[in-house]
């Protein structure tokens, strides 16, 4: 359920009449300005003997409608008490390490994992987590943080709030998976000349904002600079080419002095890049398309939803947004006229690309039908 | 146009993937990084790779994964050499499989619980690669042979990571080859250099090869000013230098040297042409076909100045007794004569009818005459007991008058 009263008091009334199944755990998920005293709620909760855990987005999910105050409260089925691993952003983080830690995970079928959106290792991380479990397991989350883009403690257990840190919980339900965005090509390629993680310095050997910005001012009425990057780079994000399939998205958020632009996300070096246009329909379709392909495959029995949609599609759409979680409510609910929409706004998603290999998305639908 | 794009789309990929290979000379990295690109640009869910371990019996080879993108639901799985994809990649570089096919059964190695298209290429003669897809990929023959070139350039890079790791192997055991060896010449360097004499070794041509700590004090050359000198120059002395360079041929000729493995006395000279006694032993070495030689030398100068003392002192404890002997002769004689002229004269005393109290003085007298010659000859004995010269007598005697005169002689004591 939605709640907007983020006060500390309230938020322990609502759980305190939830009724909680046995060995079940609760998820929380907060808009970034709800203001809450997470660590004076997170002794709380642990001092209740609730096992929980959760996360602080940009925005919430509710239906038709999203805020960036406020939270969704539910409990979930989990195998294991949720897992929470820090030092995603060091340079020696290894995966022989992670694979240590996920290994009690194992025979899960269903992972939901929520990361620090801003952290420099998602990449190795979710390339790990893919090789830990078998092609037939379920992946499903998304970056959590501030859309301020600046780095801070944004997920949370009963080992405290923190940043630079991944979430895993193994779900004890399966889960159908739509994933979808509607970006089209526009311009190509260009090759990713020169990267660092989530950081190109070239494309196509010249400086990358140069290349850019070449390709962009051609389209856009206003031409780019570093004042205004994100203001317009946010409708011409980088693709990742993908045989078969939408070409993977690529979020450019910032550019540098040098004339290196900021991703989120990792682009491999000499990669080969689109630069993608959107139109507002084709997005909604999309969204749309997500639900039904995720319905399609659907048992007869849902227990929940989670959305995982993108800040800046709701950034790039604005009052079409509103549009876009009904494309994804109308289907859902024709199928199960009791199901409700909710999820968060997130720093990049993440999903098996449906059954397929696990990535981190930007500017993508993810939509999560738990049964 | 469409089909412009789709040439432009493929040759970009390709070139993505070609630049992917080789990323490191580390098998597991390397194919993490390939296959990572190569999963996410085809857009397929499962790659590994299988690698061909040799047995001395052929049939008895397996493939065994060497990498994959994911867990297998069967740990580690093999592979026989008859086994339905090692078979057929023996007739051809790459197949696929498709759900609709007859021998799509035969497909497994264990990952492909999802089902999809399948793709397997021979990576030479090391084993194969397999790929999955839900895409319905691997339909056309071109995408085989387009990822055939790619997959032959992989193919060359795992050869290089196998050499790789087999160097790496080599040299880490080398590494420890030369780690123990180091240690065990510091040991051994420890050994020679607490050692209570000098060690020299040196080489068939009288060059030193080893010159430890007392060989520095004794001869007072430092280690590295002897390091390859001619010993015969350094330390032997002129005297002697001639039979030692004889020593030496005749050893390498013939295998004999009188002076090899038993301890000699000799004499060398240090640094400031000194020449003092050592005690010496030396023992051949061969070492691939060449001869060393070990000395170990012992500076004697004191012990041969001890020894010089103690027999000097003993010569002088010899003459101090030959001068005893000669006194006691000497007393011997120059004492018994007036002795007996004393015992004569009392005799003849006894003729000249001495009344009783003069007789009491001549038995006094003619006593104590008795004893003092009994004490002298005593006397005598003793200087005969140490010089080893008593000779024992047998003949009778009168145990009476014997006690009688120790009653005399103490009576006269006590009186």
């Amino acid at each position: 359920m939605y709640h907007s009263d983020c006060d500390n008091a309230a938020i322990l009334r609502q759980i305190d009449a939830l009724f909680i199944p046995e060995g079940q755990t609760l998820m929380l998920l907060f808009g970034e300005k709800s203001g809450t005293d997470f660590p004076t709620l997170i002794k709380a909760l642990a001092a209740r003997g609730h096992s929980f855990f959760g996360g602080i987005f940009p925005g919430i999910i509710d239906g038709d409608r999203h805020h960036d105050r406020g939270y969704l409260l539910k409990s979930l089925p989990l195998l294991r008490p949720p897992l929470l691993l820090r030092g995603l952003d060091s340079a020696d983080f290894q995966g022989p390490e992670l694979s240590r830690a996920l290994a009690p995970l194992r025979e899960a079928a269903t992972l939901l994992t929520f990361v620090d959106g801003l952290a420099a290792n998602i990449a190795p991380y979710l390339s790990t987590l893919y090789q830990h479990f078998s092609p037939t397991t379920r992946f499903l989350g998304g970056g959590a943080g501030s859309l301020t883009l600046r780095q801070g403690p944004c997920l949370f257990t009963e080992a405290g709030l923190v940043q630079d840190a991944a979430l895993i919980a193994a779900v004890d339900w399966e889960v159908g998976l739509g994933v979808q965005h509607g970006w089209h090509q526009l311009r190509g390629p260009l090759v990713a000349t020169r990267t660092e993680r989530n950081v190109i310095y070239e494309l196509n050997w010249e400086n990358a904002f140069e290349a850019y910005a070449r390709v962009v001012n051609a389209q856009s009425e206003e031409n780019i600079r570093p004042e205004n990057f994100f203001s317009i780079a946010k409708g011409f994000p980088f693709g990742i080419f993908r045989e078969k399939g939408e070409d993977l998205v690529r979020d450019p958020v910032a550019v540098g002095e040098a004339g290196e632009i900021i991703c989120v996300g990792e682009i491999p070096e000499n990669a080969v890049l689109y630069i993608l246009e959107g139109e507002p329909d084709l997005l909604i379709q999309a969204a749309q398309g997500a639900t039904q392909h995720c319905l399609r495959e659907a048992p007869e029995t849902i227990h929940d939803t989670l959305v995982v949609d993108c800040i800046s599609r709701a950034l790039f759409l604005q009052q079409d947004f509103t549009a876009e979680l009904r494309a994804i409510i109308a289907p859902l609910t024709t199928a199960h006229p009791n199901l409700r929409a909710q999820g968060v706004l997130s720093l990049g998603e993440i999903s098996s690309y449906r059954e397929g290999y696990l990535e981190f998305y930007n500017k993508t639908l993810v939509l999560g039908l738990w049964h | 146009m469409k089909d412009n794009i789709s040439i432009i789309q493929d040759i970009s990929t390709l070139y993505e993937l070609s630049l992917a290979v080789g990323k490191s000379l580390d098998l597991v990295e390397s194919c993490s990084h390939f296959l990572d690109i190569l999963l996410r640009r085809k857009n397929l869910y499962h790659a590994s790779v299988w690698l061909l371990e040799p047995e001395e019996e052929a049939e008895r080879a397996r493939y065994h994964l060497a990498y994959a993108s994911a867990r297998y639901p069967r740990h580690s799985p093999a592979l026989t050499v008859d086994a339905y994809v090692p078979r057929r990649l023996r007739r051809e570089d790459s197949f696929a499989l498709h759900p609709d096919e007859p021998d799509y059964q035969h497909a497994s190695t264990g990952a492909n619980e999802e089902g999809g298209s399948h793709a397997f290429f021979r990576l030479g003669e090391l084993g194969f690669l397999h790929l999955a897809s839900l895409q319905n990929h691997f339909r056309q023959r071109k995408e085989l042979v387009q990822l055939h070139s790619v997959i032959q350039r992989f193919t060359l890079h795992v050869v290089a990571c196998q050499t790789h790791a087999r160097l790496v192997a080599a040299n880490t055991q080398r590494a420890k080859i030369q780690r123990d060896l180091f240690a065990s010449e510091a040991k051994l360097r420890k050994i020679i250099d607490t050692s209570l004499d000098a060690v020299v070794t040196i080489d068939e041509w009288g060059r030193i090869t080893e010159w430890n700590q007392n060989a520095e004090r004794i001869f007072g050359y430092s280690r590295s000013e002897a390091m390859g000198q001619s010993m015969t120059e350094l330390i032997v002395p002129p005297q002697h230098r001639q039979n030692h360079h004889w020593g030496m041929q005749h050893f390498l000729k013939t295998g004999e040297g009188p002076v090899l493995n038993r301890r000699i006395e000799i004499t060398a000279v240090d640094r400031q042409q000194r020449e003092f006694p050592v005690e010496l032993s030396i023992s051949p070495i061969q070492l691939d076909g060449r001869y060393f030689f070990s000395g170990f030398i012992r500076d004697i100068t004191d012990r041969k100045e001890a020894e010089a003392a103690l027999l000097q002192a003993k010569q002088a404890a010899e003459q101090a007794r030959l001068a005893e002997r000669q006194f006691l002769a000497n007393m011997s004689h120059e004492i018994r004569t007036p002795m007996n002229a004393v015992i004569g004269m009392t005799h003849l005393l006894y003729e000249t009818q001495p009344n009783a109290s003069q007789k009491d003085y001549l038995d006094a007298l003619r006593f104590s005459a008795d004893s003092l010659m009994g004490l002298i000859n005593n006397i005598l004995d003793l200087s005969k007991i140490e010089a080893g010269e008593l000779a024992f007598e047998q003949k009778t005697f009168d145990l009476a008058e014997l006690l009688h005169g120790l009653q005399q002689t103490f009576q006269f004591k006590v009186r």
